[in-house]
């Protein structure tokens, strides 16, 4: 079933522009201000940031997991999966309280992806791999977490500009 | 939790990290979202789509064997679902703009960016809710208006015939 079919204004190059009112909204207008004044509400986010705290050592889990298969991944030098797990971390290291290590996850993926399947430079993997081990370990915080994963995007930085300079991987 | 519940309200979580997709339930369940429908890519979303018609869909861009992309173009271009203007917000890692350009043409209605946040979670939830968009039909478009806002000192050609009449500038 579909609902209805709005009628909408037509452009003069044929596309129809059809207004909001005039398809099922996310909640009946009454109820909106209800809505928002509980999203708003000192309750919904002190309930939010304690489901969020209570997810840290579920996520710190699964983030070392990351960690693990991230290593072996280089060892493989498989691209696709390095990626794959680098990608994870990024979505996941903040919420396991380890931000510094999803940036430089970050700063790994954003390096791949913009070799376009390209074989990536292995000093610049294994530097980056081999932070995320120390942050995960806790051997690096603080600081000096900090520090390095400021020197690894300014890595970053410069290997995008010679992979647009030159067009060439690393 | 204390607070009203919006029981009726219905949100559908499409993510293949179930870590991720745990903490977004709970996240929702604290704004009062009682029915979170849950499905681990697109091809096992779209049934739960069609069965439950959720007031809008998180949804992961990454996932197999459908991605939130492709599911994304299926909710907006099928006969079969029963809300085609469902308000879809694509969470994920991917802020590289290609790839941003790619949801937004898919159909997507808002992006939010990994790692979440409460706010960032809330204040998307919160626009989808409050200022639902125009949508737009054409040959090889439908989805919500991909125009924003409309800036005041814009001084470059326009490239829409009725440009001044339909925008809302904010």
């Amino acid at each position: 079933m579909q609902t209805g079919s709005p009628q909408g204004r037509i452009l003069p190059n044929g596309a129809q522009v059809i207004a909001a009112d005039s398809y099922p909204p996310v909640l009946p207008q009454a109820e909106i201000g209800a809505f928002i004044a509980r999203l708003k509400s000192e309750d919904a986010r002190r309930s939010a940031d304690t489901a969020m705290a209570a997810s840290r050592g579920v996520m710190r889990q699964a983030v070392d997991g990351y960690v693990r298969l991230l290593a072996e991944a280089t060892q493989r030098g498989d691209v696709a999966a390095l990626f794959a797990q680098a990608h994870e971390m990024r979505g996941l290291a903040e919420l396991a309280g380890i931000g510094v290590a999803g940036r430089m996850a970050n700063g790994l993926c954003q390096y791949l992806d913009a070799l376009d399947g390209g074989r990536p430079d292995e000093t610049t993997v294994r530097l980056h791999v081999e932070a995320i081990e120390r942050v995960a370990r806790g051997e690096d915080h603080g600081a000096i977490a900090a520090v390095v994963a400021e020197e690894l995007t300014a890595l970053v930085i410069r290997k995008l500009g010679e992979v647009r300079a030159l067009g060439l991987p690393g | 939790m204390t607070g009203k519940a919006f029981d009726h309200l219905k949100a559908l979580v499409v993510e293949d990290n179930p870590h991720l997709r745990i903490l977004l339930r709970t996240l929702l369940n604290t704004l009062g979202i009682r029915q979170v429908f849950e499905a681990a890519d697109g091809s096992e979303a779209l049934p739960l789509l069609c069965a439950h018609s959720p007031d809008f869909v998180l949804t992961d861009l990454s996932m197999a064997p459908m991605d939130g992309i492709e599911f994304t173009r299926l909710v907006r271009a099928s006969t079969e679902v029963p809300n085609p203007y469902v308000p879809i917000v694509m969470v994920t890692g991917h802020t590289e703009q290609r790839c941003i350009e790619m949801a937004r043409d898919a159909g997507v209605t808002e992006i939010l960016a990994k790692p979440i946040t409460v706010q960032s979670l809330f204040s998307r939830v919160a626009e989808i809710v409050e200022r639902p968009r125009p949508f737009v039909r054409a040959d090889a478009f439908f989805g919500p208006d991909r125009r924003r806002r409309m800036r005041r000192e814009f001084d470059g050609p326009w490239r829409r015939h009725d440009d001044s009449s339909d925008i809302e500038v904010r």
